[in-house]
C-alpha cells in the first residue's frame, strides 16, 4: 500500500463518537414530551370555554312565580325605593254609546262575556289586585346599592321558578329574555317526581343559536340534569339577538327548578 | 394530551415513537456535527497559520497530530507522503559524494496533484458523513406522520360509523389524536432541514477551502522541488 492510502485511511477511522450524544439527545426529547404532557392546556393555544370578558351577574329575579299566573314581567328593584304611582289601564272594551236600557230587561248575553275577558286580563298581572295608594315603599332584593346592578329587571315565570344570571353588565332587553324563558318551558316543566335545582349554562348565538349547553351546578340528580339540557336542546333556536345588544353572543346561566 | 397518546391505537403509537427516534437520532447528529465544525474551524485556522509561517514541511507535519480534525491536515499529509515517497526514490537524493547536495527535485507534480484530490475527496466524505440521515429525516418525517394521520382519520371514520353518530364529542377526539402525528413528523422534519441546509453549506466552503488549500501546497513544492 502507498504512503497516500496509509495516510487516508488512517484519517478515515478517526470519527466523532455518536452514542453518548444519542443518549443526551433522548434524554432532552422525553424531558421536552414530559413537559409537553404536563403544560396547561390553555398554555398550547386550546380555549376550553370562551368567556365574556366582563362579568358582571344581573339576577333576573329568582322568586318562584304564581302557579296560576302566567309570565310576567316585574320592575326589579335593587334596593328599597319608593315606587312611582301606576296609572292603571284598565282595557276598555269598544261599546257602542250606552243606550239607556229599560230597567228591568235582561242583560244580552255578550254584556257577561266581556265582563269575564276584562277580569281576566286584570287578574294576569298580580299588581293590579292590590289598589295604589300613591307613591309607597317596597323592599328591594339586593342588599346594598352597588353601581353595576342599576340596571335589574325580574321574571317570574309560573310553574316554577327560573331564576339565573347573565354574563353581560348590561342587557338591555328584558322582553327578549322574557321570550327567552318562554321558549324554554314550553319544552320544560317542573314536576318531574324529584326536587333540586340544576344551574344550566348556555350561549346564545347572534343568530340565536343555542350552544355550548353545558350542566353549570348539578342538582345531585342525573335525570333532573339530563331534562334540563334535554330542554336547551330542544329549544335549539331563539329569536336573533335584539339589535340594541351589541355583543357577539349572550351567556346565561339559568336554574331549573323541580318539585317533586 | 397524554390520554390523547395513550388511548390512539398502536399503529398511531408506533408511528409517534418512530418520530421520536427519528427525532432523536437527528438532533444527536446535529450536535455532534455542529460540534465537529466548530473545532474544525478552529484547527484549520491554527493550522493555515502555522502552515504559512513554517520553513520546512516537516515542521507543519509537528503540529498535524494536535490539529487532527482540520480537513486541510489530511490533506497535507497526503501531499506530504507522496512527496516523500517521490524525493525518496529519487536517484538525486543518493548523490555522488564529495559535491554538494543538490537539490531534491519531484518525478510528478501532476502525482502529487492526485494525491491531493484523494485526500480532497476523502475529507469532504468525512465532513459530509451523517449529514445525509438529517436529508433522509427531512424527507420522510412528514410522511410518516402524514401516514399516522391518514391511518387515525379513517379510525375515527369507522368508529362514526360504528357509533352511528356525527357528533363533533365521537370525531373530534380520533382527528385530534390523528393529527398529533402530523405535528409531530413536522417537529422532526423542521430543524432536520435547516441543519441538513446548514451544514452542508459549510461542507461546501470547507471544500473551497481544502481546493485553495491543494492548488497552494502544489505551488510550494512547484518552487521547491522541481
Amino acid at each position: 500500500m502507498d504512503a497516500v492510502s496509509a495516510v487516508l485511511r488512517q484519517r478515515a477511522h478517526e470519527t466523532e463518537p455518536l452514542g453518548r450524544v444519542i443518549g443526551w439527545s433522548l434524554l432532552v426529547h422525553v424531558v421536552l414530551t414530559v413537559l409537553l404532557a404536563v403544560v396547561p392546556a390553555s398554555w398550547l393555544g386550546a380555549r376550553l370555554a370562551e368567556e365574556p370578558a366582563v362579568v358582571m351577574q344581573i339576577s333576573l329575579g329568582g322568586a318562584v312565580g304564581p302557579r296560576d299566573g302566567g309570565l310576567s314581567t316585574l320592575g326589579g328593584r335593587p334596593v328599597q325605593q319608593a315606587q312611582p304611582v301606576e296609572t292603571k289601564k284598565t282595557i276598555e272594551p269598544v261599546r257602542p254609546p250606552a243606550a239607556k236600557a229599560p230597567e228591568m230587561v235582561e242583560r244580552t248575553k255578550t254584556a257577561p262575556k266581556k265582563q269575564a275577558a276584562t277580569a281576566k286580563v286584570e287578574a294576569k298581572d298580580p299588581r293590579s289586585r292590590t289598589p295604589t295608594k300613591g307613591a309607597e315603599v317596597q323592599a328591594g332584593n339586593a342588599v346594598a346599592q352597588t353601581a353595576g346592578r342599576g340596571q335589574g329587571f325580574g321574571l317570574s315565570a309560573g310553574g316554577g321558578g327560573t331564576g339565573g344570571y347573565l354574563d353581560v353588565a348590561n342587557f338591555c332587553c328584558p322582553d327578549y329574555l322574557a321570550t327567552m324563558v318562554d321558549l324554554i318551558t314550553r319544552n320544560w316543566s317542573s314536576k318531574q317526581g324529584a326536587d333540586g335545582t340544576t344551574l344550566m349554562k348556555f350561549v346564545i348565538e347572534r343568530d340565536g343559536r343555542l350552544t355550548n349547553i353545558q350542566v353549570e351546578r348539578s342538582s345531585g340528580t342525573p335525570a333532573l340534569d339530563y331534562y334540563s339540557q334535554r330542554a336547551l336542546s330542544l329549544t335549539r333556536q331563539m329569536p336573533p339577538l335584539p339589535a340594541a345588544y351589541t355583543g357577539e353572543r349572550l351567556t346565561v346561566h339559568l336554574n331549573f327548578d323541580y318539585v317533586r | 394530551m397524554v390520554g390523547l397518546v395513550a388511548q390512539a391505537s398502536p399503529i398511531s403509537q408506533a408511528v409517534l415513537v418512530i418520530l421520536l427516534l427519528f427525532s432523536v437520532v437527528a438532533w444527536a447528529i446535529i450536535a455532534v456535527k455542529l460540534a465537529a465544525f466548530r473545532k474544525v474551524d478552529r484547527q484549520t485556522a491554527q493550522f493555515i497559520q502555522v502552515f504559512r509561517g513554517a520553513a520546512k514541511f516537516s515542521d507543519v507535519q509537528s503540529v498535524c497530530a494536535s490539529l487532527a480534525a482540520s480537513p486541510l491536515v489530511g490533506m497535507f499529509l497526503a501531499g506530504y507522503a507522496e512527496l516523500n515517497a517521490q524525493l525518496r526514490q529519487s536517484p538525486t537524493a543518493a548523490g555522488s559524494p564529495g559535491t554538494s547536495a543538490p537539490r531534491p527535485t519531484l518525478k510528478s507534480l501532476a502525482a502529487v496533484d492526485r494525491a491531493l484530490l484523494r485526500a480532497s475527496s476523502a475529507e469532504v466524505n468525512k465532513l459530509e458523513k451523517r449529514v445525509t440521515f438529517l436529508a433522509t429525516t427531512a424527507s420522510i418525517t412528514p410522511f410518516i406522520g402524514l401516514f399516522g394521520t391518514v391511518w387515525g382519520i379513517m379510525s375515527a371514520f369507522t368508529s362514526i360509523g360504528a357509533q352511528g353518530s356525527t357528533d363533533l364529542s365521537v370525531v373530534a377526539p380520533g382527528i385530534a389524536e390523528a393529527l398529533i402525528a402530523t405535528a409531530a413528523g413536522l417537529f422532526a422534519a423542521i430543524p432536520a432541514v435547516y441543519f441538513y441546509n446548514h451544514l452542508t453549506t459549510r461542507v461546501k466552503v470547507y471544500a473551497t477551502e481544502m481546493d485553495d488549500f491543494a492548488l497552494e501546497f502544489l505551488n510550494i513544492s512547484e518552487r521547491n522541488f522541481t
